[in-house]
């Protein structure tokens, strides 16, 4: 890929691994570059070598240009959003491009050695669960994206919770340990996996469901199910052989806690 | 028969008795169960589906294969799992599910074929966020960030504005939430209300930015406090009839009489003769009337709040009417306020959300102070 042009006397750059892939950073100021430093996707690490996609932060013109492989992402756009806007794209070209892990959106604890999985998208209610799960004694992994290996465990994605006090506010970032939990270190078999959507007032009686309905509802939240499904199947085929699988519509996510504690230790000791 | 044959573009993970399938073509994720994987797997071309059916009938020890086989076909037909399957969606309807589960046939037999469109990464993506937009007098914009589809919008109308005494006696700003749709990158304009200016000794205060109506004049400190400024969103374009979500201002007052509250749908309302009426739906709060000989005020309009009255001697003057989806009416002057109250405070400002927003929750009758805000969420 070409590099793009830029003023060597005031270009700044450099390069940053995320999950195996190789970015570059070239911004047409040092001011800029640090700003987008601080704002880089989790787990990154330096590098040096061979980029395989770009970034490039440009004031043209007055105005601030988010471009990634020459392609305009934002343009004219505040500083904060630009950083906002590059901070979101870049996680997301991570999660979509990672070579020894598999992005999926869920939330994510850790309880008796395995791992629940949450698979939803936005205002699913996810993080609700996620939150009453900690305050119950389960580790946290995310709420955002269940971050499998090839042999299908779960690895800590640990973003901080976002938290809306209202569907449809604001969210707010909260850590485990503001929720008097922990945060796991471990990767973790898949123990659960709730296919679940938010009802008010729905009472909580969940049907048991095969590993390949499974497979289904997590490649509709793998970032990487369309650019990759040869990568992307045969490791959720791993997360969900094992797994028990629970569909049904709930309502508040506390009753689900002692049911889901219930289960995982039957789980766990193959009860 | 035609002997049925499976597409070859696809990846195929077995799970146990299931398949899962990813249709290169189509990008589409298939999950079949044990009877439909098993007749998908022995679709080669070569297999008539009586055929077919003597393997599952042995394979499943099941009754009815034929007509099951049947069935599966027509289902992975349906999926686009098999070539030609306009060909065999043609032939004859086989049993349904509920002829099957009269005939004895475990329902857990029957074959299901499920599928999903593969998500793009940022379909699969799990956007959030806000933005706060505080008052500052002119247009401002949100661009839509990447991934997102969808909007929530909290807006809060302006207070009107504080007399020429010191004393605030204004309608209060209106509160209005709603969640509309939206495409990533695209471009809403925000405007957040202004409080009414406040008044002066002979100067009446002026209505708040985005819609507030000014109050009207008195030689003295009874002049009218101007009304607050609706807080809006607008979608497509910066016209007011790009509105989407409207929270209105509330009306001003004047001295001894009270302005009125934005509110939802409709804006508050004055009781006396001289109080602007709230805007509503479809129409400007009408102007109060003028009092003991003042000038009455004008009615509200889309999008602005009516004028208070000038009195012609040395009495007060009227509110300005809150801005809103419909403004409310300025309040009419008094003459002569030494007569029983008459009120003449501006009426509040309606508010608005397009017909397609969801979660929509409001204040019926507004309760925000000072300049209005809009707080957009993802």
């Amino acid at each position: 890929m070409n590099q793009p042009a830029f003023d060597p006397a005031t270009a700044a750059e450099t390069q940053f691994v995320a999950f195996g892939t190789h970015f570059g950073l070239r911004s047409s100021s040092m001011e800029l570059l640090q700003a987008a430093c601080a704002v880089l996707p989790l787990g990154w690490q330096p590098a040096c070598g061979a980029v395989e996609h770009w970034y490039e932060l440009l004031a043209v013109e007055g105005a601030l240009q988010l471009r990634f492989d020459g392609q305009v992402i934002t343009a004219a756009a505040p500083m904060q959003r630009m950083l906002h806007e590059f901070a979101r794209h870049a996680e997301l070209a991570a999660a979509e491009h990672a070579k020894d892990y598999l992005f999926v959106h869920a939330g994510v604890v850790g309880w008796q050695g395995q791992a629940i999985l949450i698979p939803g998208r936005s205002f699913s209610g996810k993080t609700t669960l996620v939150k009453a799960l900690i305050e119950a004694g389960a580790s946290y992994y995310s709420d955002e994206y269940a971050l499998l290996d090839r042999s299908g465990m779960v690895h800590p994605y640990p973003r901080p919770l976002a938290v809306r006090a209202h569907a449809g506010h604001a969210a707010q970032q909260l850590s485990a340990a503001a929720l008097g939990g922990t945060t796991g270190t471990c990767p973790l078999p898949v123990g659960i996996i709730l296919i679940t959507t938010y009802q008010a007032g729905a009472h909580w009686q969940p049907h048991v469901d095969t590993p390949g309905q499974a497979l289904l509802a997590l490649m509709d939240n793998t970032v990487a199910a369309r650019g990759n499904p040869a990568h992307s199947m045969p490791i959720l085929k791993q997360a969900v052989t094992h797994a028990l699988i629970l569909t049904g519509t709930r309502g508040a996510a506390e009753p689900l806690v002692p049911d889901l504690s219930t289960r995982i230790v039957a789980h766990a000791t193959g009860a | 028969m035609t002997k049925p044959q499976q597409i070859a573009t696809v990846h195929i993970e077995h799970i146990g008795t299931e398949l899962c399938l990813y249709d290169w073509q189509r990008k589409q994720v298939h999950t079949l169960n044990q009877t439909a994987a098993a007749v998908w797997l022995r679709c080669d071309g070569q297999t008539s589906p009586d055929q077919i059916a003597q393997q599952v009938q042995a394979l499943l020890g099941v009754a009815q294969a034929e007509e099951l086989v049947q069935l599966s076909l027509r289902q992975l037909a349906a999926a686009n799992l098999l070539e030609q399957p306009a060909q065999l969606l043609a032939q004859r309807q086989p049993l349904n599910r509920r002829q099957f589960l009269k005939l004895g046939v475990v329902a857990a037999l029957l074959p299901v074929v499920s599928s999903i469109v593969a998500p793009t990464p940022v379909a699969a993506q799990s956007p959030s966020g806000s933005q706060t937009f505080d008052f500052t007098g002119a247009e401002q914009q949100f661009i839509v960030p990447l991934g997102v589809t969808s909007v929530t919008i909290q807006a809060f109308g302006a207070q009107g504005g504080t007399l020429a005494n010191g004393v605030n006696a204004s309608g209060d700003g209106a509160m209005v939430t709603a969640t509309i749709l939206v495409t990533p990158g695209e471009t809403l304009f925000v405007y957040v209300g202004g409080q009414g200016i406040a008044a002066s000794s002979g100067v009446p205060g002026a209505g708040g930015f985005n819609g507030g109506g000014a109050g009207g004049w008195a030689p003295t400190t009874g002049v009218g406090a101007g009304g607050g400024g609706a807080s809006d969103v607008r979608q497509g374009g910066n016209g007011l009839n790009n509105r989407v979500v409207v929270a209105g201002g509330g009306g001003g007052g004047s001295v001894t009489n009270f302005g009125w509250d934005g509110g939802y749908p409709d804006g508050q309302s004055g009781f006396f003769p001289g109080d602007g009426q709230g805007g509503t739906q479809t129409n400007g709060g009408a102007g109060g009337a003028g009092i003991e000989g003042g000038n009455p005020g004008t009615a509200g309009t889309f999008g602005l709040g009516g004028t208070g009255g000038d009195t012609n001697l040395a009495g007060i003057g009227g509110g300005g009417g809150g801005g809103g989806y419909y403004g409310g009416g300025g309040g009419g002057a008094d003459d002569d306020p030494s007569t029983a109250p008459d009120g003449v405070g501006g009426g509040g400002g309606s508010g608005y959300v397009i017909p397609t927003a969801t979660n929509v929750s409001f204040d019926t009758v507004g309760n925000h102070t000072g300049n209005g805000q809009v707080i957009i969420s993802w």
